[in-house]
């Protein structure tokens, strides 16, 4: 009898032993999703934005690289186990292995699936260095995805990346917790992630100038707010879109594309187009990869 | 010492005791390092650009000295080399031979390369790549998959958009399959290799017991997953060592009885055989080399 206690108390202690370290070794996998337009000390696309052709593009390198970097520390000492850093910008070749924070995988290059190689194995997804959607007010170089694009809607809501994208996390279950950006992003993403971080690394006065934080304060910035958002990650919850979803995109008159027509693929008029789906991705891959 | 010994005989035959020993192990240890010294263990090297971390574009980062990102990519591939040299003389290799077998070897340096290394560049060099029997083991560096492999990063056989297919008696192969039988044919086997998952699966369908560093995975032909540089060299590093170590366990890749090398060109390529022995046209685009052996039946075809 006594026998069979002790046992029974040491294979509790056992199994109480091996729970508090699964709890403790739980992975948080986080996918970074980054650009270029958002970072800190960007605020011409010509100037600055191009890869390898820009006059000052060495300098935009060296912004993204510290500002991803600082985000990824961050994470990691607010508790993530594995982090993905998706290269957002121009084609996925602004990042190197040669001076990305060496614990990270690097999802480089081009062409990625449309999900963006995004899953349900994720615990969280960050943003770094977004921009705020085409059209938006006193935000720095402000587009949907390319300059041809004059407007997104997903049912009736005005969308741009940040939307596209946080809509994409939520369809996987996964939260979007954290942007860093200027005020006119952060603003776009607290409508859709109220509780969200952000790091408000410059804010625009036009277009295409604004006032800048010093590259170190928003570095910074980001690794504190990246920490504080994993460390909160519990109290986020995925953005969902609910029943079928209609996307409809207004684009320029510069540009020229043009949609075979089939179901759930309608052309509202000569410049906008609406795509129909069951759900977010279904609608959404109707027109294009996210 | 002796006066210690007269004073105190148990302590003195401990120390006798212990002298002896320690002869016996430095005696031991002299035969063994003569042992060695006296089978050298020579590495070949084979390297190339594609399949090194962080590389996903051929136009962007892999023509020598005309890509816009090329000093990162000639440091990319410098420190992977250098960290396999590193392990494999970690692991024991007595010399290591670089061949620098990117695009016309002008990729690695002689002031940057690892001084304990000899580095072979520049053109031509036999059709044989300078390899022979006198190596131990050769292993690859930056590899990549077959032309035509799923998800495989810069997939390609030996020429960028000229081949479709190369089968060896039937069974496809590339770069890896092509100097993995050269080297069996001297006897000689291939250890280890560094690229992505696809050049790593790639190998291990030919030697099950290498050892692999998978520096990144592809997602597209031009995009995936990439460890960090520092990473990359460290795992690259301990993989090398590891196959060194592991030496014995393998044997040379041998194929027996004739060889036929088949090989399909893509629709670009302007390729035109003498039809002569062994020699055969199988349609348009498609050609037979017959031999009595792999570098008999290659040779007709092309270097290695």
């Amino acid at each position: 009898m006594i026998r069979t206690a002790s046992q029974l108390a040491v294979k509790a202690l056992i199994l109480a032993v091996s729970l508090i370290a699964a709890t403790a070794q739980a992975p948080k996998k986080v996918f970074v999703i980054s650009d270029l337009e958002g970072v800190d000390g960007i605020f011409d696309f010509d100037l600055q934005c191009i890869p390898y052709q820009s006059p000052r593009y060495r300098e935009s390198q060296k912004f993204l690289t510290d500002e991803v970097n600082a985000a990824v520390e961050g994470l990691r000492e607010g508790g993530a186990t594995e982090v993905v850093v998706y290269d957002g910008h121009a084609g996925g070749r602004n990042l190197s292995t040669l001076d990305i924070q060496p614990q990270v995988r690097l999802l480089v290059g081009g062409p990625i699936s449309p999900t963006l190689e995004l899953d349900a194995s994720y615990s969280a997804v960050i943003f770094i260095g977004l921009h705020a959607m085409a059209g938006t007010a006193k935000a720095i170089l402000p587009h949907s995805y390319t300059w041809d694009i004059q407007n997104i809607w997903v049912n009736g809501k005005g969308t741009g990346e940040i939307g596209g994208r946080t809509m994409l996390a939520g369809y996987f279950g996964v939260p979007v917790i954290m942007l860093s950006g200027d005020r006119a992003a952060c603003d776009e993403f607290h409508d859709l992630v109220p509780n969200g971080e952000c790091a408000e690394v410059k804010s625009g006065v036009s277009g295409s100038a604004g006032l800048m934080l010093p590259h170190a304060a928003a570095c910074a910035l980001i690794g504190q707010q990246a920490r504080s958002a994993i460390e909160r990650v519990a109290g986020f919850k995925p953005y969902r879109v609910s029943g079928p979803v209609e996307v409809k995109v207004e684009f320029t008159t510069s540009a020229s594309r043009t949609f075979a027509r089939r179901d759930g693929v309608e052309q509202l008029d000569a410049r906008t187009w609406a795509f129909r789906g069951e759900n977010i991705l279904d609608a959404w891959l109707k027109y294009s990869s996210f | 010492m002796r006066v210690k010994v007269k004073s105190n005989m148990m302590k003195g035959r401990l120390e006798v005791f212990v002298q002896v020993l320690g002869a016996v192990v430095l005696l031991a240890c002299v035969t063994s390092a003569r042992a060695q010294a006296g089978k050298p263990k020579k590495v070949f090297m084979i390297t190339d650009m594609e399949g090194v971390d962080g590389i996903f574009s051929s136009e962007q980062q892999c023509i020598p000295y005309k890509s816009p990102r090329w000093e990162e990519s000639h440091k990319l591939l410098t420190g992977e080399v250098n960290a396999a040299v590193d392990g494999l003389l970690d692991g024991g290799a007595t010399e290591v031979v670089v061949w620098d077998g990117h695009d016309s070897s002008q990729s690695l340096s002689a002031l940057d390369i690892n001084p304990r290394a000899r580095l072979l560049t520049g053109e031509p060099v036999s059709p044989t790549l300078e390899l022979d029997s006198t190596y131990a083991a050769v292993i690859f560096i930056g590899q990549h998959a077959m032309a035509g492999a799923e998800k495989a990063v810069l997939s390609h056989s030996y020429s960028s958009e000229g081949i479709q297919n190369i089968w060896v008696n039937g069974k496809p192969v590339g770069e890896i399959g092509g100097r993995v039988m050269l080297a069996g044919d001297f006897g000689v086997p291939v250890i280890m290799l560094s690229g992505d998952t696809a050049a790593c699966k790639e190998l291990h369908d030919l030697v099950p017991e290498a050892e692999c560093a998978e520096v990144k995975t592809g997602v597209s032909r031009t995009a995936g997953f990439t460890l960090s540089h520092p990473a990359a060299c460290a795992l690259i590093r301990e993989k090398a060592q590891r196959a060194m170590q592991r030496l014995a366990e393998f044997k040379p890749y041998k194929m027996t009885g004739p060889v036929e090398v088949k090989v399909e060109f893509t629709t670009r390529s302007e390729h035109s055989f003498l039809p002569r022995e062994g020699v055969e046209r199988v349609d348009d685009r498609t050609w037979a080399f017959h031999g009595k052996d792999i570098i008999d039946a290659w040779l007709k075809y092309s270097d290695f």
